[in-house]
């Protein structure tokens, strides 16, 4: 499912914690508690965007190549890896819908941060209550199995749950009033839930201490609604059922998406909270991994 | 409004076609599942009102687009539709004799006229119109275009005639008329009862001249009356005998027809003499009660003569339902002979096988004796030379019973000698020659007499039936045609003459020739049974009367025409009266006086100089074409169509007549292409954001 390419790529890539998390903190990763000293793990091929005081400046006197010391333990703060697998996440073609795009950010999130000894947690949302995210840990053997738990919760068409409440701000309350230590909080949804609560719950997680991305995945489809003749459009969570002609109503509708997503960009700027909106019907790239650089370049220059 | 196609109205059925699809293609989406849903939602309760107000109007415009299609294909007439153009109309009015039939108390003229009216006062402004009352002539030649104001003043003075119909006898006129107009709108209406007489004689010309006709120019046939209906007619009135002896009562055939498509009832046939042209007095009456449709009947009236030279005989038959009065009668000028003395030449002895027998014809001749015991008809027999002695003062017809063809000898060269003379005063000579080997005609009774079929060939007679003989033969002579004849001579006519009979080599059998005030009748059928079985067929005496009685009518005949006369009148200014007290100039042209023109009225017509009493005036009788009005059901459009090339010209309704037509049609075009436009603009503006 993971392209081995892509994923190679991400594994280079430090994920940095923006602000401060409880955790242990190796390296240039301040923690708000001091952690005890490290042990070398391995060396490996320096990469454009390793920190310099990483250098094996030894290594380089006798082999002239640049290499970085690896150290165990180098940081130890937990990652909690939301996925949203409510039935919206299923729209979208086969093999492309947007839960597929959240598996797979979600699969190179994981190995981001098991590469840097972190310990991540996946856990699925789904309707009815979220169970208890698995034990973090870094190891990759844990990591893949947590990949397998999530692809095993792949949304079913329709929960026909009308009365539900958003499953996501129901997740980020529990996790809210979970005594968890602070960490960093990676949120994969398209968000098409009502927002004030969905804000609340964010904002319940910040004042936890948490560090939140939000990894927002829509399809083009929602935003545009495309298409000329009557369709009936079948709710995926609720089955109700609306007919329209869309390019009557699209102009309208591109209206209300866009002022949906200014409130959550707005909410997000507030919280603090770095968000990134991708596109289920977009090829795979490598905008999530760039998001994941740019973000840690940003977070050393604040240092 | 006016339909000229209403069953093209049925196309508005296809306005469902809209609905149906409007309401299929809501029923029937495209089925998409969604996920933002909350977002269909806003968007829709701010705009699903406007989406159902335009997908209405979408709706209501292509249900219009479908109405008007049907309407404007139904071709539509209204006359309270804004004028479109101003326009060049000709209006074609039959006036044939049919054309005076009653509908409902109201003649079909007067129909005609109201139908033209209407017409008329609905051509749009700056319309040019002209009006052609046309029976087999143009009757109004002179009337030229005018205003539509004016045409229909004329339509007044406009009357049925009594003459046949031929509507192609107008069209080139009107053609003509419409290709020389500036106007761009141009219509061609012609008002008719559509009789199959007045329709079909012309279907080739008709055709022609509308093939003619400026390109667009509406052609709109009106029907006027009502097919059903009895019409009994009579087709003529004819003395039994062949001629009308003064004296004792005397047997006529009147011939009646019920021409119609119902029952005629209570039919009657009177007949009767006209003292003035205008009172006839029915003298003896006969019912011969219900007559079928196409059915023809004889009836036999006798009455007598008084010895007035010329009288004036009316036919008339009634029925109880008639709705044509113009056929109901038949005039006729007879000629009422004050005594018919007839000598037959020939051999007396039955034995003698020498000579022809005259006394067959002897027989036959007193076998025609139109009134038994009259003291003024005789008939003698006497040999050759017994009748070259006779008095010849005292004699009205001779019959040359075997005449010789070389001559026959000193008694037949003398006798045929005496008759030239006697001839040309206005004695009768029917010659019946003999084949005798060696031709030798006399010049004055025949150009020409040879054998016609050398060595004793028997012949038929082919021409005989149905052709000349058969207007004055009763009863018809058909069964003659194949008499065999041995040796017969054939026979030319002199100049002015005619063939009665031919051969089946076409040589002439009978000729009926003009000399003088006198007539030559020649046959070469045989005088004998020795010569061929003519005389012993049981139709010989019936031809023989045919014969006897063309021989005697002629001058009768020539006053059933009105356009000759022999009489001797002053070459001064003459006119031509008739009934209705119409008039008609009389011209001079070789002895005859010829009118200026056609009559247009059946009755007498007498020629008197102007001014003076037309009473004791010579007399014509102008009588109504025998095929006006016997075919009564009127020719179905199909066929209409046919001979005009076109199709749904015919206008069957009985609504007035408008010249909506082209005009109503166009605003109906110019409606539908708006609506058209406004689907086009609905669709869209329905496509848009609403």
């Amino acid at each position: 499912m993971l392209d081995p390419e892509l994923l190679a790529r991400v594994r280079a890539l430090g994920l940095k914690a923006k602000t401060l998390v409880d955790g242990l903190r190796v390296g240039e990763l301040a923690s708000p508690r001091k952690g005890s000293s490290v042990e070398f793990a391995q060396h490996r091929e320096y990469v454009p965007g390793d920190d310099l005081r990483h250098v094996d400046w030894r290594a380089y006197a006798r082999t002239e190549r640049y290499t970085v010391k690896e150290y165990q333990q180098e940081t130890n703060f937990i990652a909690y890896m939301l996925v949203d697998s409510s039935a919206s996440m299923g729209y979208g073609s086969v093999g492309a819908t947007k839960f597929d795009r959240a598996l797979l950010l979600a699969g190179i999130a994981a190995t981001v941060l098991a590469a840097q000894s972190d310990a991540p947690t996946l856990q699925p949302l789904i309707a009815g209550g979220t169970n208890p995210p698995p034990s973090p840990s870094s190891r990759r053997d844990r990591v893949e199995r947590m990949l397998e738990t999530l692809e095993a919760a792949r949304p079913s068409p329709r929960h026909d749950d009308a009365t539900r409440v958003g499953v996501v701000a129901e997740a980020l309350n529990d996790l809210a009033a979970r005594p968890a230590r602070r960490g960093m909080v990676i949120l994969f949804s398209d968000l098409l839930e009502p927002l004030p609560a969905v804000l609340d719950g964010l904002r319940r997680l910040r004042v936890r201490g948490h560090d939140i991305i939000v990894a927002q995945i829509l399809h083009n489809d929602e935003l545009n609604l495309p298409g000329d003749d009557l369709v009936r459009y079948d709710d995926l969570e609720s089955g109700e059922q609306l007919v329209a002609q869309p390019a009557v109503i699209r102009d309208r509708y591109r209206r209300e998406v866009q002022t949906w997503l200014d409130e959550l960009a707005h909410g997000c700027v507030g919280l603090r909270i770095d968000r990134f909106l991708d596109h289920a019907d977009q090829p795979s790239g490598d905008a999530f991994p760039l998001f994941l650089s740019r973000r840690r370049q940003m977070a050393r220059r604040r240092g | 409004m006016i339909f000229l196609a209403p069953w093209m109205l049925l196309g508005s059925l296809a306005a469902g076609v809209p609905i149906a699809l409007h309401l299929l293609h809501r029923g029937q989406p495209k089925v998409r599942t969604w996920a933002a849903m909350d977002f269909l939602r806003k968007s829709l309760k701010d705009t699903s009102r406007r989406i159902k107000f335009r997908n209405l109007l979408l709706l209501a415009a292509r249900v219009l687009i479908c109405l008007l299609a049907a309407l404007a294909l139904a071709r539509p007439t209204a006359a309270w539709l804004p004028s479109w153009s101003a326009t060049e109309a000709v209006i074609v009015i039959d006036v044939s004799a049919s054309m005076a039939a009653r509908e409902s108390g109201t003649s079909r003229m007067d129909l005609a006229r109201r139908e033209a009216r209407a017409f008329l006062e609905s051509l749009p402004t700056g319309s040019r119109a002209r009006l052609i009352s046309v029976s087999d002539i143009i009757e109004n030649e002179s009337a030229t275009a005018t205003s539509p104001a004016r045409a229909a003043a004329d339509l007044e003075s406009m009357a049925a005639s009594d003459r046949r119909g031929d509507i192609a006898a107008s069209l080139s006129m009107a053609v003509d008329h419409l290709r020389g107009s500036s106007l761009s709108s141009k219509a061609l209406v012609i008002i008719s009862d559509l009789q199959p007489s007045g329709w079909e004689s012309g279907a080739g010309r008709i055709r022609q001249e509308i093939d003619r006709l400026p390109g667009g120019t509406a052609v709109r046939v009106r029907r006027i009356g009502e097919p059903a209906g009895p019409n009994i007619q009579v087709l003529g009135a004819s003395p039994a005998a062949g001629f009308v002896l003064a004296g004792p009562r005397q047997l006529w055939h009147v011939r009646v027809k019920n021409g119609g498509t119902e029952r005629a009832t209570d039919v009657v046939v009177r007949l009767g003499y006209a003292d003035t042209a205008t009172r006839a007095d029915e003298a003896e009456a006969v019912p011969l009660g219900n007559i079928a449709p196409g059915e023809e009947r004889v009836a036999e009236i006798s009455m007598p003569a008084d010895a007035t030279p010329w009288r004036r005989v009316v036919a008339r038959a009634t029925a109880a339902n008639d709705r044509l009065d113009r056929d109901d009668a038949f005039y006729r000028v007879t000629r009422v002979r004050p005594r018919l003395n007839t000598l037959v030449v020939g051999a007396v002895a039955p034995r003698d096988k020498a000579v022809n027998l005259g006394i067959y014809w002897k027989q036959a001749i007193e076998a025609i004796n139109p009134a038994l015991g009259a003291t003024n008809f005789k008939v003698v027999l006497q040999t050759p030379e017994a009748a070259s002695n006779a008095d010849l003062e005292t004699i009205d017809m001779v019959v040359l019973a075997g005449l010789p063809t070389d001559g026959g000898g000193a008694a037949w060269e003398s006798l045929v000698g005496r008759l030239e003379p006697w001839a040309r005063r206005g004695g009768v000579v029917l010659g019946v020659p003999r084949a005798s080997g060696v031709t030798k005609p006399s010049t004055w009774l025949a150009p020409s007499i040879s054998n016609g079929a050398a060595g004793g060939a028997h012949v038929e007679i082919t021409s005989l039936a149905g052709s000349v003989l058969a207007p004055f033969a009763l009863p018809p002579l058909d069964a003659i045609g194949r008499v065999a004849i041995i040796n017969p001579c054939t026979v030319e006519a002199l100049q002015g003459g005619r063939v009665l009979a031919r051969l089946n080599g076409g040589a002439g059998a009978i000729t009926l020739s003009p000399l003088g005030d006198g007539t030559i009748t020649l046959m070469g059928l045989g005088s004998s049974p020795d010569e061929g079985d003519l005389v012993l067929h049981p139709l010989f005496v019936p031809l023989v009367q045919s014969v006897v009685s063309e021989s005697l009518g002629r001058g009768e005949s020539g006053r059933q025409m009105p356009w000759y006369w022999n009489g001797e009148m002053p070459s001064t200014d003459l006119v031509f009266s008739g009934p209705q007290g119409m008039s008609l100039p009389a011209r001079t042209t070789s002895s005859r006086f010829e009118p200026e023109g056609l009559p247009r009225a059946a009755g007498f017509w007498t020629l008197s100089p102007r001014g003076s009493s037309p009473t004791d005036s010579p007399d014509f009788a102008f009588n109504l074409d025998a095929l006006e009005g016997t075919g009564w059901a009127p020719l179905p459009a199909a066929r209409i169509d046919e001979i005009l090339g076109r199709e749904s010209s015919l206008d069957s309704s009985n609504t007035p007549m408008r010249a909506g037509g082209p005009e109503a049609l166009g605003w109906i075009l110019l409606i539908l292409l708006m609506a058209l436009l406004g689907e086009g603009a609905l669709a869209w503006w329905s496509g848009r954001p609403a």
